[in-house]
């Protein structure tokens, strides 16, 4: 038989790639729990894909009590609570998958042992011993249109300004849960899409 | 018309009525050097950056980002370009197979539509994985089309691909030895398009592709558990491509048509003119192994495979340069082992021999070596090769300040006497001639 021959089910596998993809995103999206993790967006580009703000997250760290060592890059599955204003805190977290509860695979990013903190008095940094476990989440990229991504950065570091005449706002991250995958729906601009906030 | 024109057409037509096979016409093709016609070539050539641009193009509208459009519609827009391009793919390779142009460009369209709808799906569902799992998944969907198709863009895509994955990859802690196994997946389209009787434009893109991403993808792959063995194993590498160009590119030795040839050669040159210097050789050998960190001793496997194969690649270039009696090809050829011993060496204790010594002297000899011989067989070529070479470690000695002033005055003052000495036995012959 001829190479040529396989070459619809090559074509059919090639759309049955995405078509999974697609299919696994849409069953987050419409099954998952929501979250809001509060963030600051930054703005970079991808060749392929466009502009991007990236997220980096207030609650991305655990103050941890044991002596375990997590390298980086370890794979933890985090347990999801909501504080009093409803957004997202990690509870607890663990290599073993939980057995009840919403859960979120991440990675360790960084075991920090030791932080430095500058002192005025002294004018150096000095060395505290410390033991936080900070996590990579798997949705950090929020692409947006070309005119809008550098206008999203923009709204964040005008709004949060050192002026404390100017006001404050909250952005945050609609994430959607599901079986310890989390997938980013939107992001928020004092409850408002920020593509909308961007316009 | 022009004959060869005329006789291009032809062959065309007998291999669609198939009256001749692919490889028949490849070696008519050869016997009369029709394969590359020129207007046949341009013609390939237009259509494959038509293809490109065009794919590039589509991957940069979807990069805009047309929020405006929703989820549902930016889905369905993401498979057009995999249903036009499949739908585009399956025609040529139901009736034009055999063009060049069609399958070149329709392939390279092809690719880089994978490309454009990965991105468009990662982009509305706001994928966070870095270039890292997005080339890598890319390339392994792209990897069918170098067999389907009769055609080199596919494979040079994937090559460079693959390159990049590897960049990537170590950037990130990651292993990129694993560019091997991957590169193996692509080595029999590499083998059959290197096979071919005519030094077709395909073959020779291949075969600038390979020397390329391949000088490149071995020094990032290399695991370097035993430090230094690296200049050991690019010394087989360049050996290895310099014996690969003369089997697959018998009938040339230009640069632009047989780039493995030339690039093996220039890079031992190269790699020899590198180890005149005392930084690669600070702190390597045995002695030194190291299994922690980064470094992994089982990964190193690859480090000493790689060393063994192209090391008996550069073996039998090394001896099939020396039954022909190539004499510089010969000496250049003994570089290779000539850097695996002084390594060899250098690794019982640190400066047991001085082997940046030894290759400022090595590459002395074969400067003179090539001037002599230039001078003997009348061929300026060489005999400017060999100067060049000479010039090059004079200039870089003269102003290396690592090295004594007192030291090397006195290394020029005998390698002065030692020319002139060599000019006065040059004139004597020549007058008795």
């Amino acid at each position: 038989m001829k190479l040529k021959s396989f070459f619809p089910v090559y074509l059919a596998i090639l759309l049955a790639i995405p078509g999974a993809m697609i299919y696994s995103h849409e069953k987050i999206l419409k099954q998952g729990e929501v979250f809001m993790f509060k963030t600051r967006p930054v703005d970079p580009y991808d060749l392929f894909r466009g502009r991007y703000v990236v997220l980096a997250f207030e609650q991305d760290s655990f103050e941890y009590n044991g002596p375990e060592h997590y390298p980086n890059n370890t794979v933890v599955y985090l347990t999801l609570g909501r504080d009093k204003k409803g957004f997202t805190k990690i509870e607890s977290f663990s290599t073993e998958k939980p057995k009840s509860g919403t859960y979120l695979r991440a990675h360790v990013s960084w075991h920090e042992k030791t932080r430095w903190i500058y002192s005025e008095k002294t004018k150096t940094s000095e060395a505290v011993s410390a033991n936080t476990v900070r996590f990579h989440f798997p949705f950090s990229r929020f692409y947006m249109n070309e005119r809008k991504a550098p206008k999203a950065e923009a709204l964040y570091r005008d709004v949060n300004s050192p002026d404390p005449k100017k006001p404050q706002i909250v952005m945050a991250a609609q994430v959607r849960v599901l079986n310890g995958s989390g997938i980013l729906e939107n992001v928020l601009v004092d409850g408002q899409p920020l593509a909308e906030k961007t316009k | 018309m022009k004959k060869t024109d005329w006789l291009n057409q032809e062959i065309g037509k007998w291999v669609e009525g198939r009256i001749i096979s692919t490889e028949q016409a490849e070696k008519i093709s050869a016997l009369y050097s029709v394969s590359g016609s020129s207007k046949n070539t341009a013609a390939t050539l237009f259509s494959i950056l038509g293809a490109i641009c065009l794919g590039l193009g589509v991957i940069l509208l979807f990069a805009y980002n047309w929020d405006q459009l929703g989820r549902s519609i930016r889905t369905i827009l993401a498979f057009l370009p995999l249903l036009a391009s499949g739908a585009l793919g399956y025609w040529v390779l139901s009736k034009h197979a055999n063009s060049a142009a069609k399958c070149e460009s329709i392939a390279a369209l092809f690719f880089l539509s994978i490309g454009a709808t990965m991105a468009l799906i990662s982009q509305t569902y706001h994928v966070s994985d870095d270039y890292n799992t997005f080339f890598l998944t890319w390339m392994l969907a792209g990897l069918p089309l170098v067999y389907f198709f009769n055609a080199g863009v596919p494979l040079i895509f994937y090559l460079a691909g693959i390159t990049f994955w590897i960049g990537d990859c170590q950037n990130r802690g990651g292993h990129a030895l694993f560019y091997w196994p991957l590169f193996l997946l692509a080595l029999p389209k590499v083998v059959e398009v290197f096979k071919a009787q005519s030094e077709s434009i395909r073959k020779i893109w291949v075969a600038w592709a390979i020397v390329m991403t391949q000088t490149i993808a071995l020094g990032v792959s290399l695991e370097k558990s035993i430090p230094g063995l690296w200049m050991v194993i690019y010394a087989f590498y360049f050996g290895a491509i310099e014996w690969a160009g003369r089997r697959f590119f018998p009938h040339t030795e230009s640069f632009w048509r047989n780039p493995l040839n030339r690039f093996g050669r220039f890079g031992i040159l190269v790699l020899a003119y590198l180890l005149t210097f005392d930084w690669p050789w600070r702190e390597t050998g045995f002695l030194y192994y190291r299994d922690e960190g980064r470094y992994h001793g089982w990964a190193s496997a690859a480090d000493y495979v790689l060393f063994a194969c192209f090391g008996f690649l550069a073996l039998r270039s090394w001896a099939e340069n020396l039954k022909d009696k190539q004499e510089e090809l010969s000496l250049l050829g003994f570089f290779p082992f000539l850097t695996a011993l002084i390594f060899a060496l250098n690794s019982i204790r640190s400066g047991f021999v001085m082997p940046e010594l030894l290759f400022n002297l090595l590459l002395l000899a074969y400067g003179i070596f090539c001037v002599t011989g230039g001078w003997r067989k009348d061929s300026l070529k060489l005999v400017n090769g060999g100067l060049a070479v000479i010039a090059l470690i004079l200039v870089t000695r003269f102003g290396d300040s690592s090295w004594g002033i007192l030291t090397r005055a006195f290394i020029f003052i005998a390698l002065g006497a030692g020319f002139l000495v060599l000019n006065r036995a040059f004139s004597r012959k020549g007058k008795k001639v």
